[in-house]
């Protein structure tokens, strides 16, 4: 491309400042629409954190790139990008899971909710059993006794 | 009912960022069994797993294996007098992609002039059924799709045995799809007298004819201008939710 690529500026609720090529922007639904509705060179983004803006720019830098330089994602491209996408979740401790996931909802990038909303569907599939799940879900019981031994019995096929 | 408000100062909440239908959304990724365990979880995780919302998610999720024909529509499409197309449309991406049906070498005749319908064959696979020539000479064209995105097709011919060559010669005849494995079902275009369909075999390349019984006589001799019908053939474990349609 002979046209110097145009960049904007994020920012952050805590006033973090992230820079980036017009591209990146457009993996975002809800920013794209921004950038072309109102051409100001900064976007405010109230609804997410410095910590949390970074990790999605980091993503949609990282998956911007390979699909340009890639061409069509049928290539080894493909699987460099799903080895980096899982290299990028399991660094990722639940809390920015979470965090992630309500950002790419609210910013509308639906590969990256894909992905986080998998993440937690997987670490859920890999507990041995409901009290393992609590756990790591931080869900406290509101079942009786009586009532627990009752469900656990109709699901009791479900723990094989 | 839980509000969203209610739901997210319970204890019960996995996390202040994640709503009701992001939790949904997480949910809806789980294989089935794991499901059933996180009703053990607690009362409110039961109850999410009742709601309407949920069933209707958990079924459309992408990851979820799928038939193929589910994922896409096709269909049969002419470009032009000579150009026969199949059409797919991506239900989930929404976007339309088509091939060339290809032509047996020295088959001329206008393409748009072809006797041809779509079917399931050999497990999945979508493939064009040609009949044009079955009344004339007994031979049915088969075109598989072996590999949509490099456009390639496998070709075979049926050849009628003779014996069978008869049931085809009275009637022009309509093709039904398959709701059976590897198996098309032809009906006459007219209502005739007695009425019967056929269902041509591809795996044991065997056409039988079966007749249908008590239909009344009147509507034969209706006439001809008013005598419409239609036929579908159900899948045997068909739902009855398409009944209900």
């Amino acid at each position: 491309m002979e046209n110097e690529k145009k960049m904007i500026t994020l920012k952050s609720s805590d006033d973090v400042t992230f820079e980036v090529e017009e591209a990146v922007v457009l993996e975002s639904q809800f920013l794209s629409h921004l950038v072309q509705d109102c051409p100001a060179p900064e976007h405010k983004i109230k609804e997410v954190t410095g910590k949390i803006l970074s990790k999605v720019v980091e993503y949609c830098e990282k998956h911007v790139v390979v699909v340009v330089d890639g061409g069509d994602s049928s290539s080894s491209s493909g699987d460099d990008l799903k080895k980096w996408d899982d290299k990028f979740i399991k660094e990722m401790d639940l809390s920015t899971v979470y965090d992630l996931i309500a950002a790419a909802n609210y910013l509308n990038i639906q590969a990256l909710l894909d992905l986080m909303c998998q993440r937690v569907a997987d670490v859920i599939t890999a507990c041995k059993d409901h009290k393992e799940i609590r756990e790591t879900l931080g869900i406290v019981s509101d079942y009786t006794a009586e009532e627990e031994a009752e469900v656990l019995k109709e699901n009791e096929w479900a723990f094989d | 009912m839980l509000t969203r408000k209610a739901i997210q100062d319970s204890e019960t909440c996995v996390a202040r960022e994640i709503t009701h239908d992001l939790l949904i959304e997480i949910l809806a990724r789980l294989p089935a069994k794991s499901v059933l365990r996180l009703k053990c979880l607690s009362k409110f995780w039961s109850s999410l797993f009742c709601s309407r919302y949920f069933c209707d998610r958990f079924f459309i999720v992408p990851s979820r294996p799928q038939p193929r024909l589910f994922m896409s529509l096709y269909y049969l499409a002419w470009t032009d007098m000579h150009t026969c197309v199949l059409v797919s449309f991506d239900m989930r991406s929404e976007e339309f992609d088509m091939i060339k049906v290809p032509r047996k070498p020295g088959d001329i005749g206008p393409s748009l002039k072809k006797r041809v319908t779509l079917i399931e064959y050999g497990g999945g696979k979508i493939a064009v059924f040609d009949f044009t020539y079955l009344k004339k000479t007994g031979t049915v064209d088969l075109w598989v799709v072996e590999d949509w995105r490099n456009k390639e097709w496998s070709s075979k011919t049926l050849v009628l045995q003779p014996s069978q060559m008869y049931l085809v010669t009275d009637n022009r005849l309509t093709p039904k799809g398959t709701t059976l494995k590897d198996k098309v079902f032809l009906i006459p275009e007219k209502l005739v007298s007695p009425f019967y369909f056929l269902c041509y075999d591809l795996r044991t390349n065997d056409l039988r004819k079966y007749e249908i019984k008590g239909i009344p006589d009147h509507w034969f001799s209706k006439p001809e201008a008013t005598k419409d019908f239609d036929m579908e053939f159900m899948d045997s474990n068909g739902s009855i939710k398409y009944l209900e349609t």
